[in-house]
């Protein structure tokens, strides 16, 4: 019997730009890796979504380990 | 005589009427109901197959398909066209996620008039999540994030029109639904602050971008924008914060 991987994951980025101000970007970050769905991000700042979907990989991709990803 | 009405409910939960009697199906054929209600145009049986069992084979979906048609005919409603090429939702069955769409839209065009629609039923619609218990499928995944993105301008615009109206507690409500549905959207918080002020009721007004800004505060380290602020008369944010 095929056993179903726990490596798969989905990651929703919800973006929109606040009109009136400079610093407008805003990013709601939605994340599970199996059957876990995480607490939602909110950033400011594009930098830190990037930050945040490469910890959300790596935390999918287990690190570079065999074990099943660990969930938050 | 009178034909049935068939009525499919897509936001909030799924749930199937007919003369609002509720219809028990199964979920494999539930699933195949939302896709086609969603689609909402004929697809080819490989298609449909293709995206509700994306991870199987072609034969396997090909008869998980078969399957779940031959369950949502068992229903002994017309609620699926199929041909052997195409499958498509019937013509006649009323979607509830459809309607709201078109409710969205008018209310997104300024030189559309809407008083018929600016009703609790439309609010309702707009506060509601498309299939919120279905996230495990990408179908579902990307209508869920369109329809969320569209309800949140539609909030907007109907919190906006509501005011313009004189129609103070509606305007309100549907601005609160508009901060549910993204507490971090200035813009909303913004129409709501709008209605609270043209009700005259600074103090709302106040508390509501109190409550913005303790969110912004909280979850982003940033404050209000000039804008919002400038909403408030003036001294009254100072001296709220004196």
């Amino acid at each position: 019997m095929e056993v179903p991987s726990e490596r798969n994951g989905i990651l929703i980025l919800r973006v929109w730009l606040e009109s009136g101000r400079p610093d407008n970007f805003r990013a709601r970050v939605l994340r599970s890796i199996g059957p876990d769905q995480a607490p939602p991000l909110v950033f400011s700042d594009v930098d830190d979504v990037r930050s945040a979907v490469q910890d959300w990989l790596d935390e999918l991709l287990g690190r570079g380990g065999d074990g099943p990803a660990t969930p938050w | 005589m009178t034909s049935s009405v068939i009525s499919l409910r897509l936001l909030h939960s799924f749930a199937l009427t007919v003369d609002e009697s509720r219809v028990s199906i199964c979920l494999s054929a539930q699933r195949l109901l939302a896709f086609l209600a969603l689609q909402n145009i004929p697809r080819s049986r490989a298609y449909v197959a293709g995206s509700l069992w994306p991870d199987t084979t072609v034969p396997r979906a090909n008869a998980n398909l078969r399957s779940s048609l031959w369950r949502a005919t068992r229903t002994g409603h017309p609620v699926i066209d199929a041909s052997v090429q195409e499958i498509a939702i019937a013509a006649d069955v009323v979607v509830d996620v459809h309607d709201a769409v078109d409710r969205a839209h008018r209310l997104l065009d300024p030189t559309c008039p809407c008083d018929d629609i600016l009703t609790t039923r439309t609010r309702a619609d707009l506060s509601a999540d498309l299939l919120p218990e279905w996230s495990e499928s990408e179908w579902v995944l990307i209508e869920q994030e369109q329809y969320h993105q569209l309800r949140l301008h539609a909030l907007e615009a109907m919190t906006a029109r509501l005011t313009a109206a004189g129609r103070h507690g509606e305007a309100v409500a549907a601005g609160l639904a508009a901060v549910r549905a993204e507490p971090l959207r200035e813009s909303a918080h913004s129409v709501l602050i709008k209605a609270h002020l043209a009700a005259g009721n600074r103090g709302a007004a106040l508390g509501q971008y109190d409550v913005c800004r303790r969110a912004l505060a909280h979850e982003l380290g940033l404050e209000p924008s000039d804008t919002l602020t400038e909403l408030l008369p003036k001294g009254l944010v100072i001296a709220a914060a004196g």
